[in-house]
Parts: C-alpha cells; structure tokens; sequence
C-alpha cells in the first residue's frame, strides 16, 4: 500500500487509464436491471406508455413465478399502454419493501400481510374502496376487516391461508390416539406420540412458534383488543403455564431442518403433528397419500374456543406511485375481475382460500380430502389476528412468552411488565 | 497512498512539471472513491444523526423533530439494554478467547518444521467461507435438533439418549455454543496469519541474543522476545476484535431467526439485530438511527479506551 509508485505516469498512460475508466463507467450504468429482480415480465417492445413494478415475496411452489408472470402478461395484452415488470423478491421479503417503499422508485404494486396506520400515514399504501368496486361484499368480510382504517380498504386479498394442526393418521392408530378435543387432551396426544426418532409435535424450531399466541386465543383472550392491551390475564397465564409443561415434556420437535411452514418434519416422520397451513396440503397428499388430515386446535378448555389462524397476502397499491391510475386498474382486473386468474393463483400450485366467497365456493379441490376439513374448521374457528397486534406491539410479548415457558420466569409479573410497554407502544400508534 | 511519486526527470521544466501530472492522476483516479464515500456514506451518517431526533416512522424525511424522544425510547426499552448487556458480555467472552487461540495457532504453526503452509493454509481456511454459510451449517448441520445432527449423534455415543435442541434451548443457554463455536472457527483463522506475520517479522538475532544471555525455555523467550514484538499487532488485533465483536450480527441473524419475518427471540439479541428489527421491520427509522448512534458510541469508547491502556499508536520515544 506505501509503496511508492515505482514509475512516473505518461500522459499516454493517464489517456489511457482513464478512457479505460470512462468505458467501465459507460458498461456499468447501461446494465439498469433492478438487481432485486429474480425475473421479470420485461415488456415487448410493444407501445406501452407506462410499465408498473409488480413485487412479490417468493412463493414456495413451483410454477408460481411462471404463473405470476403470465397474469402480467395477459394484462398487457388486453391493456397494450401498460406494461408489468413482476420482481420476485427471495429471502427476507418484508425487510426489502419497507426500504423500497421509502423512494419514489419503489414497486408500484407489491404484497404485505398487515396494513399499520402508520403504513397509511406514510402514504405506502392508498384506499382501494373504488378498486374494490361492486364486488366488495363478494370478499370475505372478516379478511377485509383488518385493512380497513378510517372507513377505507387499503388491501386487496390474494389469498386466504388458514394454519391449523396437521397429524399422521397412521401414526395417531398406532399410538392410540384419537383427535384430542381440549388443550389437556392435546399435550398428553403430543407425549404419547413421541417414541425413538419421533417427536409428537412441530410448531416450530424454537419451541414455541405460534403457540405462543394460538395457546390464548384457545383460551378467548385476543390479546388486544382494539387499542388496549389485554394479555396481563389470568387466561394467558393458564394458557402459558400449559404451553410450558408441554414444552418441558420434551415433546415438541426442535431445530430441524425446515420451519413449521414446510410439512417437510411431518413428511419424514420427525413429528407426527405438525402446526402448518393448507398451503402444504398438495405437497402432504404427494408424499403420503391420504395418510395425514387436520383439525383445528382444541379449545383450551371449557369456555374456549378452537382456533384456525387464517393468515394471508394482500395486494396493496403504493401511494407514492407514479402511475396510480395504472396501478389501480391493473390490481382491479388481476385480484378482482379475473376470477380464472385467482383461481389458479389459489388452487393451481399450493393450496390456499380464493378470498372471494363465490370462488372459493366453486373450488372443487376444496370440496374434498384434507382440504374439506379444513375449510370446515374455517367456516367454524377462522379467526384473524387484530390489525393493530403489529410487530413492535408484540415483540414485549414474545419476549414475556419465552421468559415464561423456556425459563421459568414468574408469569403475572413478565406479562404485567410486557404488557405495559406494548401499551405505550400502542398509544403511539395513530389514530385513523 | 503516495503523491510524491514521481522522481525527478531530466529536462526543461524540471522536477516540478514532471510532478504535475501525477498529482493530477491522483486527484483524478481518488475523486470517484472520494466522492462515493462522501456521497453514501457521510452524507447518509450525517442524515442519520438528524434522523435521530425525528419521529420517522414509515419515512425518511425530516420534519417531525422530537428532541431526545427516540433516544428515551430505547434507553428506557429493556429489550435494547438487554441487548447491550449481551453484547458487551459477548465481547468479554469472544475477543480474549480469540486473541489466546489465534496466537497460539501462530505460535505453534511457526515452529513447525515441515508442512508450515499446509497448517497455515487449513486453519485459515474458514476466513474464506461466508458468516451466513458458516451459520446455516452449524445450524442444519452440526447442531441441528434432529438425532441425526453430529452433536446430537456424539452426545448420544456419550450417553444421552434424548436429542437436544442446541439452539433453542436458552436455560441452561446451550445457544451459546453454538454463537461461540461458528464464530471462533470463522475468524481465529484470520487473527492468526496476523500473529504469524508479525512473528516473522521478528529478527532471528534476538533470539540468538536472547539465547547468548541464557533465555533457554521456549517460554521465556516467548515472555520476553515474541509478547513484547508483537504488541504492535496484539493490539490491532484487539482493536478489529473488539469492533467485530459489537458489530455481531451475521451468525445471530442466521441461527437465531425462526419465523417467516420475525427474528430470533430476546435470547441472543444484539444490539444490531434489535435496530434492524426496529428500523426495517418496524420501519422505525428515527428509533433505528438513535440506536445505531448509542452502538457507534459504545465502539468508539471501548476502542480509545483499549488504545489508552495499550498504547496503540504511541512511538517508542514517546514512551520513554
């Protein structure tokens, strides 16, 4: 690094040099590819005036890319002015849109799971109510209402995706295990499940997973509700004090391979109940048969209530966007007139609920099997997690949770603490 | 770098025009790395600091100043003083630890006869391989829950029957082990070849001198030959160790994070894991840059107070 240049640079050396630094400079500021970008629809030379960003997070199953490409595609065909460049975003999506969204250069069009108010105040996201249209009450009214702020829908659902507990029938015969039907029927199912190699349950790599917020809501506390913070509650502490007996009872399948989201530990026998949603269900029915079914966890106890998770992608329109008319009118053919479309988004690769009611009551594949006992379970126990239990609200929370369950730590007093700074936290939160 | 490069070429003009153009060269090659470093870096640390005393959810405009309130925020959050706490104990553990086997590695590999390069090249290795990937194997390999993960399989050759979830368990805190393990084997490959440089660079004189004045044990001439050389390198080791150290958030993010969007739990939060929580998954970005600050700080005060009691930078006349 100190070493003194050894020979004196020549004019010719210098042209030289930086002709060749120009040229570097040139090559490199040509190549404009978003670098985010897996692939996209890139438009056909055709006379589109406008092209949208289309974001979404990467989708497990295989054709999805393909398919959302296509959709892209065929809205260009029938709009030849608009054109779609679809980025499919790997690994940590929800980090990468909420830097995009900052700039006027992020995604016109992209997907979430939750709309915040601050979302809303930050202009990241613009009302849908017009895009929605007519076919509004056609759209599962319990789905919808989380993204609703100030009287306005700020989200168009692309799928619905209920989590519930996947089992092994064979593996539930052998051990003499019927389909438990309260929380204490549950964890005994689990112990007695587990044998040599096999854990009874999977619910994720630490320990907990959802349970940590199933477990309550089995119990009837939400949590929150509305603006106030409810979980400093003797029923979350009953709820907890279970989870942390099961988890002491070493039952529950830990650090594997894959999370709770892929069925790969209920495939291979490494647990034999696995918390998963119903996307999983092509991929279970492929390597086991008819060999797995589901149910929806059992109400902790009397007073409870079983509990589906209905999670879910909905599709929002960047308000800072450039081309908002573009924008509107191609979410509007894609998630609400194009039922073929959303049909096959939903029933084509994994399985999920189409979010509009006549749709989902004309899937076949949801009439049948597995599938068919989870869409009673919804119909019967869907429940959605509130709007306002956003990350940082919750983050005292799990951390109370696994000070509780993994550490013994005094449950009245943890959640006392936590529940305090989740409130403070939720004070801060707009009101829209 | 130098600008004095160029020597003297005969001819009118003399020295000073032959100059000229390296000088030019120099501003005109240095500009765009200049620039860039102005451009993305300054000018964006300068943005976070006046980010700090805004309330930036959701944005990075200026606008809503706020005073001191992001900075109440998380001195008064006991998960970010928590994080700090691990942080620091984490340091405590991993620099000293480091620093013994890095240096005994090079002393070891120095004495070596044959196969120096070999030993050389195998131990540092692992610098070569990429946090993340070191991560996900000791994750999904090494310490993975199942029975088939190789601690796993030991323990069992060992006795225990049941299988452990390494990484889960936090009472008794076994993710530790796993944290330390990847972390160590990542970088003392790298601290060592330093050692090994800076023992080489001792001259072979010393110890014959050493020798004559009757230092025979290879500890003693170690104490009082090798350990006081090498203090210019222990304590550039030290420095980038301790940095390293703060700055933990690559084999913690990769092992530690279990859900879809979330991270890991309470349990091995650093104070890096816990802004980027805040500021990119809670897009709270005045909150975000107050913490990175309060990190900042922290490094800055460890590093010259580690500078004042080891000297770093000091000549030998000034300490005399």
């Amino acid at each position: 690094m100190d070493r003194p240049l050894t020979r004196p640079l020549t004019r010719r050396g210098l042209l030289k040099g930086s002709a060749l630094f120009v040229a570097g400079a040139a090559v490199s500021a040509c190549s404009t590819g978003d670098p985010l970008a897996k692939g996209g629809a890139a438009p056909s030379g055709s006379a589109a005036q406008v092209t949208l960003t289309h974001w979404y997070h990467e989708y497990g199953e295989e054709g999805t890319q393909q398919a959302a490409m296509k959709y892209a595609a065929d809205f260009t065909t029938a709009n030849p002015d608009i054109a779609v460049k679809v980025s499919w975003i790997p690994g940590d999506y929800a980090t990468k849109w909420t830097a995009a969204v900052l700039t006027p250069e992020g995604p016109d069009v992209y997907e979430v799971n939750d709309v915040s108010p601050n979302m809303v105040k930050a202009g990241q996201v613009t009302p849908l109510d017009d895009v929605l249209g007519a076919e509004k009450s056609d759209f599962n009214a319990k789905v919808l209402e989380p993204y609703t702020w100030g009287g306005h829908v700020y989200a168009v659902p692309m799928v619905v995706d209920p989590m519930l507990v996947f089992y092994r029938k064979s593996l539930f015969a052998e051990a003499g295990v019927s389909v438990p039907t309260s929380f204490a029927e549950f964890a005994a199912a689990a112990v007695k499940l587990t044998r040599g190699k096999q854990k009874g349950l999977f619910v994720g790599n630490d320990g907990i997973g959802p349970l940590n917020q199933m477990v309550p809501w089995s119990n009837g506390n939400l949590l929150i509700d509305d603006r106030e913070i409810i979980y400093d509650d003797p029923k979350v502490i009953e709820a907890l004090s279970a989870v942390k007996d099961l988890y002491d009872a070493k039952a529950m399948l830990q650090g594997y391979s894959t999370d709770w989201w892929d069925p790969g530990a209920l495939i291979n026998g490494a647990a034999a109940m696995q918390w998963v949603g119903m996307w999983a269900v092509p991929g279970l029915t492929e390597a086991l048969g008819d060999d797995f079914d589901a149910f929806a966890l059992p109400p902790f106890g009397p007073g409870g209530q079983a509990v589906v998770n209905m999670g879910g992608w909905v599709q929002v329109v960047n308000g800072k966007s450039r081309n908002l008319e573009a924008a509107r009118k191609y979410v509007r053919w894609l998630w609400v007139q194009n039922t073929a479309a959303q049909t096959d988004w939903n029933l084509g690769y994994g399985f999920h609920i189409p979010p509009r009611n006549s749709a989902a009551a004309q899937a076949g594949k949801l009439n049948t099997g597995p599938a068919k006992t989870v869409m009673d379970a919804v119909a019967a126990h869907g429940v959605k997690q509130p709007a306002l239990w956003t990350a940082e609200v919750r983050q005292p929370y799990t951390d109370a949770v696994t000070a509780i369950v993994k550490k013994g730590a005094d449950p009245g007093k943890t959640l006392a603490a936590a529940a305090k700074r989740s409130q403070d936290i939720l004070d801060q939160v707009p009101v829209l | 770098m130098t600008t004095t490069a160029a020597p003297a070429r005969p001819g009118p003009g003399g020295r000073r025009a032959a100059r000229r153009p390296a000088w030019r060269a120099f501003l005109l090659l240095t500009l765009p790395m200049v620039a860039g470093l102005f451009v993305f870096k300054y000018v964006a640390i300068g943005w976070g600091l006046l980010l700090s005393f805004n309330d930036a959810r959701g944005t990075i405009a200026l606008g809503d100043w706020n005073g001191l309130d992001n900075y109440r925020r998380l001195l008064g959050d006991p998960a970010f003083t928590r994080s700090l706490v691990t942080i620091l104990l984490f340091t405590l553990f991993i620099v000293p630890v480091t620093f013994a086997l890095a240096l005994g590695l090079a002393v070891l590999v120095n004495r070596l006869r044959g196969g120096r390069a070999l030993f050389r090249t195998t131990f540092f290795i692992p610098a070569a391989v990429s946090y993340v990937v070191g991560a996900l194997v000791w994750k999904m390999s090494l310490f993975s829950g199942t029975p088939s993960g190789v601690a796993n399989s030991l323990a069992y050759l060992l006795g225990y029957e049941e299988s452990i979830g390494w990484v889960a368990t936090v009472d008794p805190p076994l993710y530790w082990i796993v944290l330390v393990t990847v972390r160590l084997w990542l970088q003392t490959g790298f601290y060592m070849i330093l050692f090994l440089a800076g023992i080489q660079q001792i001259p072979a004189q010393l110890y014959e001198a050493a020798r004559v004045d009757g230092a025979e044990s290879e500890a003693r001439l170690f104490r009082h030959i090798t350990w006081p050389m090498l203090r210019n390198t222990s304590v550039a080791v030290v420095l980038l160790l301790i940095i390293n150290a703060f700055q933990a958030f690559d084999e913690f993010y990769n092992i530690l994070a279990s859900n879809l969007s979330g991270l890991g739990g309470a349990d091995g939060r650093t104070p890096l894991i816990y802004l980027f929580q805040t500021a990119l998954g809670e897009q709270n970005y005045g909150a975000g840059s107050a913490g990175a600050f309060v990190v900042t700080v922290l490094i800055v005060v460890f590093t010259l107070l580690q500078g004042r009691i080891a000297g770093f930078g000091r000549t030998a006349e000034e300490e005399s």
